[in-house]
């Protein structure tokens, strides 16, 4: 089982406990800042994930950390993660966890990859279009890519919408070499 | 007269009204590639079996739809796919071209030319997976479909939309059964389909060209795939040859299809299912081998007047290893299968060629498959075969025994030698007949037995000159009449007098 698999299992536990107690938001910033503050400096996260610290001592010093910062919720799972010695997917966890917020809250990641700097007013558009069409809410995030020559590219997931020049160049490329 | 001003306003008009329109793909991202099989990350609503395409051309069904990512076969060399390469959904299953401009041609699984004889002239596609004609769709199998091989239509005939297995050791003549079955439907309006699975490409083109020479390949389509080829084209083969063939019997034609052969198959089927990690079961074999085959010959069939009335009659071909019909593969086969005919090394290398094992040989639509001539003649030489095969032992003994075993045994070895039948010289069933009567009442009992395939070579062309009106009414009633009996032994006895 990959620890893709492994975080995003642990994250949904997380997730449906947050649900039920009503407090998805809450878990997601305490998650997030737990997850910051044992990256931040490298001897922390040495001894977070160290397989040789005993631990009963990791999770007594978590708990002495993190006990009354954050919500039980959270704390709880990070201290699973130190019986199961899962230290090391704290970050992929937290990660799915913030993926699993947002479909909740029916948003979506977009990338919107244009082939010049888009104007406020026209991404804005852009976005309006699309929350319209698909009904949902996006987390936009736009980045300029000259090699497209004109157009744009929109990833929402796994859905792609190539509207850029060099796609359709790419289209054509592909149907003449199935005639062939 | 053109007016360059009313051009113009029209081109201004359509360049200002003009619409790009985008379309929406669902992609993944190459995140594994190697061995012909490739991981794709997302594309989370990727359809089992859904075909997928590579950024350059190349296409890949997905087989392994797993929690968090899809597990493709590549349908071509795995060299040009690389780790982070998108991958877009095509909505679609896997689609071959079909259609009577594929006779005569020899084409790769994905239905494209090998032969060099430019590209295959067709706008109509059909899937290659395809459900099998339902109960009511078809009719009881009871047209003949006569393979010219003697031993095959006496005494294991088949009929049009019967699966017969043809399964034997390696080099006992399983392809020349099946290729002498294509060569004799010359004229008889049937469409011939070979798969070549995993074969040698010099061996494709031989059998090629062998084809060519005998006048079948203007109605046989050859769908061949080489070993060196990607492990997924060998797997998708024999369900594009099959879906040629479908296209054909749904608008009502007749049509054989052979598979050359389902070992290496499996064999495929086997490698793509470990690599992409799927348990193994029997001789590492995965869960589902049984359907990878049911599921290709129940498309096989005879569809009733409602639907066309055409045919899909399957020789599926499978090679064991030291005789063993007990292995995994072979026993799935022999059950899906209506009937086996089966070769054996033993009698190859006794010169018994065609070298089938009629004691264990069968078909399961038998009679119903024959025309009453045949039928009439060959009820007896099936028990005058296996009284002969039970006497045999004492053949060495032959001057101890009485004359009724004796006889049995001449009975049997006349039989034997008349049903051997040399490659590339399919019969009519009219002289087919006329042989196997001749066997079977005895009127061979006096010529030796070393010269009867010269007896019966010059017999028939002596029948066709002096008394042509006995194969004629064969051949038009499908009955042997009592007075074309009288007339053909007859004619046996005035043969006889001369040779």
């Amino acid at each position: 089982m990959t620890s893709g698999t492994i975080a995003r299992r642990y994250a949904t536990a997380i997730f449906i406990l947050a649900r039920n107690a009503g407090i998805l938001e809450r878990i997601e910033r305490d998650l997030r800042g737990i997850a910051d503050a044992i990256a931040a400096k490298a001897e922390v996260r040495r001894f977070f994930v160290s397989p040789i610290v005993n631990r009963a001592e990791k999770a007594a010093l978590l708990e002495r950390s993190f006990g009354g910062r954050v919500d039980r919720i959270a704390l709880n799972a990070l201290l699973l993660l130190v019986r199961k010695r899962r230290e090391a997917l704290l970050t992929p966890i937290v990660a799915e966890y913030e993926k699993l917020v947002l479909a909740a809250s029916n948003q979506e990641p977009l990338d919107v990859i244009s082939a010049r700097p888009l104007g406020a007013g026209e991404l804005q558009r852009m976005v309006e279009r699309l929350c319209t069409v698909y009904g949902k809410q996006f987390e936009v995030s736009a980045s300029v890519d000259t090699t497209l020559l004109g157009g744009a590219r929109l990833a929402m997931g796994d859905r792609y919408i190539d509207g850029s020049v060099s796609g359709r160049l790419d289209d054509l490329a592909r149907e003449l070499f199935a005639k062939q | 007269m053109i007016n360059a001003d009313e051009i113009a306003s029209i081109l201004q008009q359509q360049i200002s009204e003009y619409q790009s329109t985008v379309h929406e793909d669902q992609v993944g991202t190459v995140i594994e590639v190697g061995s012909s099989i490739a991981r794709i990350y997302g594309m989370g609503a990727v359809q089992q079996s859904e075909l997928v395409e590579f950024p350059n051309g190349l296409q890949g069904i997905a087989l392994n739809l797993e929690e968090d990512n899809v597990g493709v076969i590549i349908l071509g060399p795995d060299t040009e796919i690389k780790e982070g390469m998108q991958v877009r959904r095509t909505g679609r299953i896997v689609s071959v071209p079909v259609g009577e401009s594929l006779l005569g041609r020899v084409v790769d699984p994905l239905g494209n030319p090998i032969d060099g004889k430019g590209p295959i002239q067709t706008r109509k596609y059909r899937t290659i997976e395809n459900t099998a004609p339902t109960v009511i769709e078809r009719q009881p199998v009871k047209q003949p479909l006569q393979t010219g091989i003697r031993a095959i239509d006496a005494l294991i005939p088949i009929g049009k939309g019967q699966r017969e297995l043809i399964i034997g050791d390696r080099q006992t003549g399983k392809t020349a059964a099946a290729i002498d079955t294509i060569v004799n439907q010359k004229g008889k309006n049937v469409f011939c389909i070979y798969v070549a699975i995993g074969q040698k490409s010099s061996t494709v083109a031989a059998l090629a060209q062998n084809l060519a020479k005998q006048g079948a390949l203007e109605y046989t389509t050859i769908v061949a795939i080489s070993p060196s080829d990607a492990p997924a084209l060998k797997y998708i083969a024999p369900y594009a040859g099959c879906a040629m063939g479908e296209e054909l019997m749904y608008q009502g034609k007749d049509v054989l299809i052979v598979y050359d052969d389902l070992t290496k198959h499996a064999i495929a089927y086997r490698e793509v299912s470990l690599l992409l990690r799927r348990p193994p079961g029997r001789e590492a074999y995965p869960g589902d081998i049984f359907f990878l085959h049911s599921r290709l010959l129940e498309r096989a069939a005879k569809l009733s007047d409602a639907m066309g009335g055409g045919s899909l009659t399957a020789l599926p071909i499978i090679e064991t290893q030291a005789g063993d019909v007990s292995a995994y593969i072979p026993t799935n086969l022999i059950s899906i299968t209506d009937g086996q005919i089966y070769l054996t090394t033993g009698l190859f290398f006794q010169g018994i060629r065609p070298a089938v094992d009629v004691g264990i040989s069968v078909s399961r639509v038998g009679g119903s498959a024959q025309i009453k001539a045949m039928r009439s003649v060959a009820g007896q030489l099936k028990l005058d075969l296996a009284q002969y095969r039970e006497l045999a032992a004492f053949a060495k003994l032959s001057s101890d025994l009485d004359k009724t075993t004796q006889a049995t045994l001449t009975r049997g070895e006349k039989i034997t030698e008349i049903l051997k039948q040399p490659q590339y010289q399919p019969q009519a069933v009219e002289d087919q007949v006329a042989l196997i009567f001749a066997a079977g009442k005895g009127y061979l009992t006096k010529i030796a037995t070393p010269r009867l395939q010269e007896w019966s070579g010059r017999f028939i062309v002596f029948l066709h000159e002096k008394y042509p009106q006995v194969p004629k009414s064969i051949q038009e009633s499908t009955q042997l009449t009592d007075e074309n009996a009288k007339t053909l032994g007859e004619a046996i006895d005035a043969f006889n007098k001369t040779f």
